[in-house]
């Protein structure tokens, strides 16, 4: 019989010339795609491109939504009249609700306004405000984003805070022209400067990635912090505008053996089910550090993309 | 496994049967089409279990015209991926090549098996992809995700018989004609 059995080649032999080989491209856009990602992650300099492609793609991204608005709109179609008058209902009293909230806000601030003129601190300008709607969120598993709509000539800029009627939503992080993507409050080590509403002691507040908490860090074990304290921002970075409410406090671990207490916190805003969004302007830049200490100046720089 | 509709439309082709070439515009098509279904906005459990529509039919090109798409095509597709997802550039990319480079080496073999077989086939290479995508994504200091990242290769491994009997279709109905 046959002295032994050789197996089919996998390649068939070379009569016609076919390029190089497929392991010789692989190895080529293997090394590509690493110098990319290395490019890419140390010196943001492929934005240029990344925008070209993102704005060649965005129609099919629109196409993409058409069906699920199709399916909104005839649901919409369907909402009986009462349900229309439950919510109006509910929509007046909030109204009714905030605006009273607002006229004592007004009062409390002229009389702040008043003090901080006696004072001489330099006051907080009202900040701008500019609506967008959310169109989808992020289908990366691993990190936590969502698209905002941006009409042409809303001045967007990255680092921008993004909010919803609820509190704080994220950050903007890539402005295309015709969308924003936001990184949301959850996105690992994502940190928000905060303070305790209830004893205006300040924290950090980070991220930790989908399906997890974010958590106040570098709390000593003995601060005063309860479940259901509200975080606010601090504005400590100039980043964000102060007292925009973040997260509440939703469990503190104290551990012995620990010197920081382990705090979780629940984000107020519906950082899955926002539809509408705020994105608010950076607050004026503050006088520049003295020169002493320029080594933290960079505010920008500890977030991550 | 499964039991397509007894119709000549559906019968699959066997090893033996010589499909007429597909239309170039018919694969670009198609790879459109699958790249918008996979931009469907989902979230939550159906986005998890949600197959990779584009891979499925990059691969499946892959596989049946392996002198169109390769592994260039592959690897410009997944830079698309890595766009649309905000995702560092080449990850994906990277993952898309790789799948590009098993269906140059595999595309002879696979087709010998059975529809379901080749499934099976699809849903190593898909793994391979994610998992080449895990590694890079860790390295870039990701969090670990849930074992529900693997339900995305299994459901796209599910539908490569009616993926493959769809994509075969145009060229089934005009040998039909003929």
């Amino acid at each position: 019989m046959h002295g032994r059995v050789t197996s089919l080649p996998s390649e068939p032999p070379r009569f016609f010339n076919r390029g190089p080989s497929p392991i010789a491209r692989l190895t080529f856009f293997g090394v590509i795609s690493l110098a990319l990602m290395f490019i890419d992650a140390r010196f943001k300099t492929l934005e240029t491109v990344r925008m070209a492609i993102a704005t060649v793609v965005y129609p099919v991204q629109q196409a993409a939504l058409v069906p699920a608005q199709m399916a909104k709109s005839i649901g919409e179609f369907f909402d009986t009249r009462s349900e229309l008058r439950d919510e109006n209902t509910r929509l007046k009293t909030e109204l009714l609700q905030a605006s009273q909230a607002q006229q004592a806000q007004i009062a409390s601030k002229q009389e702040a306004d008043k003090l901080s003129k006696l004072l001489q601190i330099s006051q907080t300008p009202p900040v701008r405000a500019q609506a967008a709607r959310v169109v989808y969120l992020g289908r990366d598993p691993f990190s936590q984003k969502a698209f905002v709509d941006r009409s042409a000539g809303q001045p967007f800029e990255p680092g921008s805070a993004v909010v919803d009627e609820l509190g704080l939503l994220g950050q903007l992080t890539r402005v295309h022209p015709l969308f924003a993507e936001v990184t949301l409050v959850t996105e690992k080590d994502f940190a928000v400067p905060v303070k305790i509403e209830r004893t205006a002691m300040r924290a950090l507040l980070y991220g930790r990635g989908p399906g997890k908490l974010p958590e106040l860090r570098y709390v000593a074990s003995n601060a005063d912090v309860k479940d259901g304290d509200v975080l606010l921002t601090s504005s400590i970075d100039g980043l964000y505008p102060s007292n925009i409410r973040v997260a509440r406090v939703s469990s503190v671990h104290r551990n012995a053996e620990s010197a920081f207490a382990v705090i979780e916190c629940a984000p107020t805003a519906s950082v899955s089910g926002s539809d509408a969004v705020l994105v608010l302007d950076k607050p004026v830049a503050l006088a520049p550090k003295p020169a002493a200490d320029v080594v933290a100046a960079d505010g920008t720089s500890k977030k991550r993309r | 496994m499964f039991h397509l509709p007894d119709s000549p439309l559906f019968k699959i082709a066997r090893p033996e049967d010589i499909l007429l070439a597909p239309k170039p515009w018919f694969v670009a098509i198609t790879l459109t089409l699958a790249f918008t279904i996979n931009l469907l906005p989902l979230s939550g459990f159906a986005l998890a279990i949600r197959p990779d529509f584009f891979a499925l039919v990059l691969l499946y090109w892959a596989i049946h015209q392996p002198r169109w798409i390769g592994i260039g095509v592959a690897w410009a597709c997944g830079l698309l991926t890595d766009v649309v997802e905000a995702n560092l550039f080449g990850q994906h990319a990277l993952a898309y090549a790789i799948l590009g480079f098993a269906a140059s080496f595999f595309h002879r073999r696979v087709l010998r098996f059975p529809l379901w077989q080749q499934a099976l086939h699809v849903l190593g290479l898909l793994i391979v992809a994610q998992l080449v995508v895990l590694i890079l994504r860790l390295m870039s200091g990701a969090t670990v995700p849930t074992a529900a990242m693997i339900l995305s290769s299994v459901s796209s491994a599910l539908i490569w018989p009616v993926v493959s009997a769809l994509l075969q279709w145009p060229q089934r109905v005009r040998s039909l004609l003929d």
